[in-house]
């Protein structure tokens, strides 16, 4: 049986739709709710310590203002990005979620969810991150 | 696909995430949508989201873009071709019969008259478009009159249709995302479906403000999310059918419901108005995160 290539964290990147000349800078201090977070309830503009990238280049495009971004997961890690994978989100929101993806609304819960799995989205994690804005110009270059 | 975008809006009848045409139709501005995953404007109300967290969430919207154009969510300027009118375009869109009826609403007869057309057409979008119309409907009736009531045939319609599993064409679908084209597909019957308890969910909340006994139907889409952890249809059909209609139908029965239509008639040949009942806020997860 044929189908979609599965993503490999070793080998593949994750792609990042951002503005044309530089990647979205996270603020490692800012409320670190996932759900929150992938529901975008804040809109543009909104802080936040996460970064979402998807395993496809297409679905990236579409959240692009002008350029899409790729990184890799070992890059990321040697800046003190921490890698929250597609499974590992989709284990978390069940119900109320589980870890920082625990949220008062169980619906809103479920339609992060359901966006993470097709978008096939990945979350970067700066919460540990001394400098975000130096370190997303060393891990993401133009796709 | 941008959340805050005109596809994810009720005011757009012709998209849902994946599921729609290429191109969307705005039933406030009167425009065809040509780029609705990129654009937005101040009036935006989120399908995505249950009556009160929509409108918390389109309060802060709204303090960032205009409510008289359709704009870019990028940099908030209009731009001539993300939008048409142009009578053409029009006719070419109006060839689709849900668009038919979406581009007539509101211009032609009564509004709920094309909603009633949309509920009699076959489909995944006609379906879409009637939902998705029927919250800004029931909304709007609310804020003009106060009457939860204005909506209760629609309630009705969504109600009777509530456990039935629709039918999405691959033709029914805008794109595929990351997931195979079956599952895509299954996830977007999902989020119809879960459109449906939403918009049956804003009547109960419009009773629950003017303290009907149907408002006393705990939230359905808190109950089915806590009760389903994952997106098996049959099992959502199941559940629909064992613990989500018991329950509204120990509250609004066929013949509460014939009942209220009368009366919602009579009172509108009688020109009845009530008055304006705001929405209640309290109760959801903060929006805006604490000061850190």
């Amino acid at each position: 049986m044929t189908g979609k290539k599965k993503w490999r964290k070793s080998k593949d990147p994750l792609f990042r739709g951002d503005a044309k000349d530089s990647v979205c800078v996270p603020n490692p201090e800012a409320d670190d709710s996932i759900v929150r977070h992938i529901m975008y309830f804040e809109g543009p503009g909104r802080e936040t310590p996460y970064l979402s990238t998807s395993e496809e280049y297409e679905l990236a495009e579409e959240f692009s203002n002008g350029s899409v971004w790729k990184t890799f997961v070992k890059v990321a890690k040697k800046e003190s990005v921490l890698h929250i994978s597609r499974t590992e989100l989709l284990s978390l929101m069940k119900g109320n979620g589980k870890g920082k993806a625990k949220w008062p609304n169980a619906f809103e819960v479920m339609q992060a969810r359901r966006y993470v799995e097709q978008w096939g989205e990945h979350l970067l994690d700066f919460r540990n991150v001394g400098d975000p804005s130096e370190v997303t110009k060393i891990i993401f270059s133009k796709s | 696909m941008k959340l805050h975008s005109c596809q994810n809006c009720w005011f757009n009848g012709l998209q849902y995430g994946a599921l729609g045409l290429a191109v969307g139709y705005c039933a406030r501005h009167k425009k065809i949508l040509n780029a609705p995953d990129g654009t937005t404007c101040g009036l935006h109300l989120r399908k995505d989201l249950t009556l009160i967290r929509a409108i918390e969430v389109s309060e802060i919207h709204k303090e960032k873009y205009p409510i008289e154009i359709v704009c870019r969510i990028n940099d908030g300027l209009n731009y001539d071709s993300d939008i048409s009118d142009n009578q053409k375009d029009m006719e070419l869109l109006k060839k689709d019969s849900v668009a038919d009826t979406v581009t007539d609403y509101g211009e032609l007869g009564s509004t709920i008259e094309s909603l009633a057309q949309l509920k009699a057409m076959p489909g995944a979008r006609a379906e879409l478009a009637m939902l998705s119309l029927a919250r800004g409907y029931a909304n709007n009736c609310v804020l003009r009159d106060g009457k939860w009531t204005s909506g209760v045939h629609l309630y009705w319609w969504s109600r009777l249709r509530l456990a039935y599993i629709p039918k999405i064409e691959v033709t029914d679908l805008r794109s595929i995302g990351a997931i195979q084209l079956s599952r895509q597909i299954e996830l977007t019957l999902w989020s119809l479906v879960m459109l449906r308890l939403t918009f049956i969910e804003d009547i109960i909340t419009y009773a629950r403000q003017q303290s009907d006994p149907l408002g006393e139907v705990p939230s359905l889409t808190e109950q089915a999310a806590l009760s389903l952890d994952n997106f098996n249809l049959r099992n959502l059909s199941k559940w629909i059918k064992s613990k989500a209609i018991p329950q509204l139908d120990a509250h609004l029965s066929r013949s509460r419901y014939v009942e209220l239509a009368n009366v919602l008639h009579s009172e509108r040949e009688n020109g009845d108005a009530q008055p304006v009942i705001p929405a209640d806020l309290r109760g959801s997860a903060p929006l805006r995160p604490a000061n850190r």
